[in-house]
């Protein structure tokens, strides 16, 4: 199992942007159960990957980004197997010290999520992998190509194929259990959830993520604390909320193999047609990444009712 | 353009990035004691003065600034600032209070003393330093 999740750099500019694409096929491992729906976190992981190739490239391979904050993650609605990401980053801002970017992906014409406001510190690449590993990887990637004609041969589907589209109001089941909290803390229903995770070496995020310094994706705990908080919204009696963006992230410190951190989510605001919920996470009593995330009752339109 | 001047726009930057509240920063709070501000939060904070202003702040551009026309190995050696490079600094933070500086400061040291007011000096500094630049050409 991989933690890569860009199959190709189509287009590229140093500094300035960088095109892919990712297929969502339905052996990926990381679906969800029926509905086979595709981790929406992992969709920012492939833009922060996508923007990431660009600013390595740039930086002559010499230093990364990590994750660092992001204004807003907006998802727009779930991404299937059997469709491809069409992932496009836009640099903003590059030099020793930073990368700041915007992102989107879309499936076709349909935008499906965005980054606004992304900001990663760059640090010396020996201290996360090889130089030759990572220039090696990139050449596997790098095909140039027509990103706009190959999005157009993309994501059209047969006439005869029906495709709905639908909105997840309750919790996912992952198979791989990659974002499951082991304990729950504390609950208060309505109120606040506070739930216990431990960082296993054996996940299988770290051996990418990475081979010299392994780390914690910080869309792993993302996709985590959705989960969490969509299993808590239901235990509260909260129903027929769907994720609709995540604000102010903020990640502070690296969570490593061995680490236990603990997370608090708390209902902030809760008004008929939308809610948020803040997620603090701590390790070993310092608060190292917080999110706000915002839930609607708004459904759009499906293209097909299920 | 002074620090009393920029100080609200800058407060409310610092709340923004720092996720706090806006009454709890005052001039004098120092970014990293009182506000608990981290190294993702300097870089955030850098980039989101330059957004809001439209300026450029160089990394370690206070440090510069407090250098003035010391040379490097007038102002440290071996990451430790020397009686003279202490005493540009003290010049150049007059809103720290005294007693914040060590003798023998290691550089990495330095970011400590920032408060806000640092902050407002340092953007303003910026401001001007662009207007120079937009007269020249």
């Amino acid at each position: 199992m991989r933690f890569l999740f860009v199959d190709r750099i189509l287009e590229l500019e140093e500094g300035k942007l960088i095109r892919g694409i990712k297929h969502i096929t339905a052996d990926d491992p990381f679906l969800s159960e029926s509905p086979q729906v595709f981790p929406s976190a992992f969709i920012g992981e492939a833009l922060g990957q996508l923007a990431a190739w660009n600013a390595m490239k740039t930086q002559k391979f010499q230093a990364r980004p990590v994750a660092g904050t992001l204004s807003c993650a907006k998802i727009y609605r779930p991404v299937l197997a059997h469709e491809t990401l069409l992932l496009e980053s836009f640099i903003e801002q590059l030099d020793e010290s930073i990368v700041a970017y915007e992102s989107q992906a879309r499936v076709g014409e349909e935008l499906v999520f965005t980054l606004e406001g992304a900001l990663g510190p760059m640090l010396p690449m020996e201290k996360f992998i090889d130089e030759a590993a990572v220039k090696c990887q990139f050449e596997q990637l790098y095909r140039p190509g027509d990103f706009n004609q190959l999005a157009q041969t993309l994501n059209r589907p047969p006439s005869s194929e029906k495709t709905s589209h639908f909105h997840i109001t309750t919790p996912v089941h992952y198979p791989h259990l990659l974002f499951q909290f082991d304990h729950l803390l504390s609950f208060k229903p309505g109120v606040s959830v506070q739930a216990e995770k431990r960082i296993n070496f054996a996940a299988p995020y770290f051996p990418d993520h990475f081979p010299r310094h392994p780390v914690l994706p910080l869309t792993v705990l993302l996709e985590s604390q959705c989960l969490l908080t969509q299993k808590f919204l239901m235990a509260s009696d909260i129903h027929a909320y769907r994720l609709l963006e995540l604000r102010k992230i903020k990640m502070k410190d690296f969570v490593r193999p061995g680490d236990i951190i603990q997370t608090q989510l708390t209902l902030q605001t809760h008004e008929v047609d939308r809610l948020s919920v803040h997620a603090s996470t701590s390790l070993e009593g310092k608060r190292i990444c917080t999110v706000d995330m915002i839930f609607t009752k708004d459904l759009a339109p499906c293209k097909q009712d299920v | 353009m002074n620090v009393e001047l920029i100080f609200p726009q800058i407060r409310k930057i610092i709340a923004d990035v720092l996720v706090i509240d806006e009454d709890k920063i005052q001039p004098q709070s120092r970014l990293i004691q009182d506000l608990g501000a981290e190294s993702i939060d300097f870089l955030d904070l850098v980039f989101q003065l330059e957004k809001a202003f439209q300026i450029k702040i160089p990394r370690g551009q206070i440090e510069k600034n407090a250098r003035g026309t010391l040379s490097e190995a007038e102002f440290e050696i071996n990451g430790e600032l020397t009686p003279q490079g202490l005493q540009a600094l003290k010049n150049y933070l007059s809103e720290v209070p005294e007693n914040q500086f060590k003798a023998n400061m290691k550089i990495a040291d330095i970011p400590s003393l920032f408060t806000v007011e640092t902050f407002c000096k340092l953007v303003i500094s910026a401001i001007h330093e662009k207007k120079a630049t937009e007269v020249t050409v």
